[in-house]
């Protein structure tokens, strides 16, 4: 069953500034569904007009059979979104911020309280419940606005860039966070990042966006249809080389030498004899040869162009 | 409706705030009222009439009060606007004229009490206090002075995104308004160009009608009409504005 469902939405600001256009895409019931792309491809676009924040300028999406164009208020009943900013009172407590905002979707006075305790033992928070949001850390502010986004159950949660300005511990355990809450809830899950591994722990599917949608698929699925291989070169000594000239290989699309190992993003492996070949007429000494998976990032690079 | 009033009141008092809402209508009063009518003149002519100082003060103190919300709510509601808060609002099924509602009501209490306050400090220190009849016109305009510069600054707030802006916009707005008015002195017996700016001032209306019925003198009709005039067109700009800024 579908829960969102968009079908070319497009939105165009000033009558020519394209953000989004001809937008498609089905999310399944407690699918987490990956908007991914570099900055200004419109994701952020694209959540604002599936939360009915900002209206289409061409095209329409239905969030649980409702379009986002005529049935605004029956979509709010059952959507949570979670900003990049963190749209909290500063100023207040963390209690005060879950208790009005639990209030504000409808939680009656007698559960408010229970609910609060609950998400903040959930989060490990329970001992800065009175403390005022504005002297957290920001990996804690994040946490409170998770705390908040999963206070009370909805079909459908918007993260936009859950993670944004964590450091990398920050990010693990906000991502171990939001994959056990929401297999709580059973709610589908639309993340808008343009951190890869973000997408790869998270995301059963993913869409990849500049503007236009590029490609959608499951995050195993897309490294396969790319065709991308690493082949990692361990070198006993990297000399004055800078390997530019293996760009010259039509096929490899990138190349990075880090710790003594060279790692030849291609799309075709067979290239390995080539690539090995000109290594040796450089009179460079091969110690190791491996193929390696590559990441979600690499498919991002190449999907967007970069070498 | 009741959980934004909260909100309202729970950010609104703190300490600080609270502290901040009786400082500066008591330094007003005290420290420039009192020096003003002690060292300078004890009274002062108002349409006609000799009235004391301190109390002539009070009246233009309270409207100063409605014009520092001009202020506020421009930075307030600048700030739901960076922090997505209203956005999160609407996300959550929530009209933003509830939440336009909810400040006006809080900020009216607050404006109440400072009311309630300098009233009874203007007594305290003048012997001069109000009919209820009076009071209760007062509160009115004071309600009247408070849509406009709510409804102005919250435009501001929604449109401004620069913070630059924004203490420009206020530093340019507070400060001649607060005295290119009739609040602290006799605009009729200021010179011809003071005279001729002040009554460009929405706050000079205010302040007068407020004044007015303090003394329970004659209301001007085109006064009130002016100020009546200019709210309704500023809080019409407002519901436009709410309107585009929820219909992106």
């Amino acid at each position: 069953m579908n829960i969102i469902e968009a079908v070319s939405l497009t939105k165009i600001y000033d009558g020519s500034i394209k953000a989004v256009e001809d937008l498609s895409f089905r999310v399944k019931k407690g699918e987490i569904f990956g908007l991914l792309g570099p900055n200004g491809a419109g994701k952020t676009t694209t959540i604002g007009m599936l939360t009915t924040i900002i209206k289409p300028t061409d095209g329409t999406a239905y969030i649980c059979g409702y379009n986002i164009q005529t049935d605004k208020d029956e979509i709010r009943k059952r959507i949570i979104l979670v900003p990049q900013e963190p749209a909290m009172d500063l100023f207040l407590s963390v209690y005060d911020n879950l208790y009005f905002y639990a209030w504000l979707q409808g939680v009656p006075k007698a559960l408010r309280r229970n609910l609060i305790l609950n998400i903040l033992n959930e989060l490990e928070l329970t001992d800065k419940i009175n403390s005022q949001v504005i002297s957290l850390s920001t990996g804690l502010q994040r946490k409170v606005q998770l705390a908040r986004a999963f206070l009370v159950k909805r079909d459908v949660i918007f993260l936009d860039e859950p993670t944004l300005g964590l450091d990398p511990i920050g990010k693990m355990k906000a991502w171990d966070l939001i994959k056990r809450l929401i297999k709580n809830d059973r709610a589908s899950v639309i993340i808008a990042t343009n951190d890869m591994r973000e997408a790869e722990v998270l995301c059963d599917r993913v869409l990849m966006l500049k503007t236009k949608p590029i490609i959608v698929g499951d995050v195993g699925e897309l490294k396969k249809i790319r065709g991308l291989t690493i082949i990692r070169l361990s070198l006993k000594d990297k000399g004055k080389s800078d390997f530019s000239f293996l760009g010259d290989i039509n096929g490899v699309l990138k190349t990075e030498y880090k710790n003594g190992n060279l790692d030849v993003t291609v799309n075709d492996p067979s290239l390995v004899h080539e690539i090995v070949s000109q290594l040796i007429d450089r009179k460079l000494v091969l110690l190791k040869v491996q193929t390696v998976e590559p990441s979600i990032e690499d498919v991002f690079l190449l999907t967007f162009g970069v070498k | 409706m009741l959980a934004l009033i909260w909100r309202e009141y729970k950010l609104g008092t703190t300490a600080y705030l609270l502290i901040s809402y009786i400082l500066t209508p008591t330094i007003y009063l005290i420290i420039f009222a009192l020096t003003v009518s002690t060292s300078i003149a004890p009274t002062i002519i108002y349409q006609g009439l000799y009235v004391n100082y301190i109390s002539f003060i009070a009246a233009g103190i309270i409207g100063i009060q409605t014009l520092s919300m001009f202020n506020q709510s421009f930075a307030i509601t600048r700030l739901d606007v960076i922090t997505n808060f209203l956005t999160v609002l609407m996300t959550s099924n929530i009209k933003l004229y509830k939440y336009v509602l909810a400040r006006i009501l809080t900020i009216y209490s607050v404006l109440f009490t400072q009311f309630v306050y300098v009233v009874f400090l203007a007594y305290i220190l003048s012997g001069y206090f109000p009919s209820i009849l009076g009071a209760c016109l007062a509160l009115t305009f004071m309600f009247i002075g408070l849509l406009f510069w709510f409804s102005l600054g919250t435009i501001c707030g929604l449109h401004i995104k620069n913070e630059l802006t924004r203490d420009i916009v206020m530093l340019m707005v507070s400060t001649p308004a607060t005295f290119l008015s009739s609040s602290l002195y006799n605009l009729d017996q200021a010179p011809q160009i003071i005279k001729m700016l002040g009554y460009l001032n929405p706050l000079t209306y205010i302040v007068n009608l407020i004044r007015s019925s303090y003394f329970g003198l004659t209301i001007e009709l085109t006064e009130l009409l002016t100020l009546v005039t200019i709210t309704s067109l500023t809080l019409f700009f407002l519901a436009r504005s709410i309107h585009k800024f929820a219909i992106k």
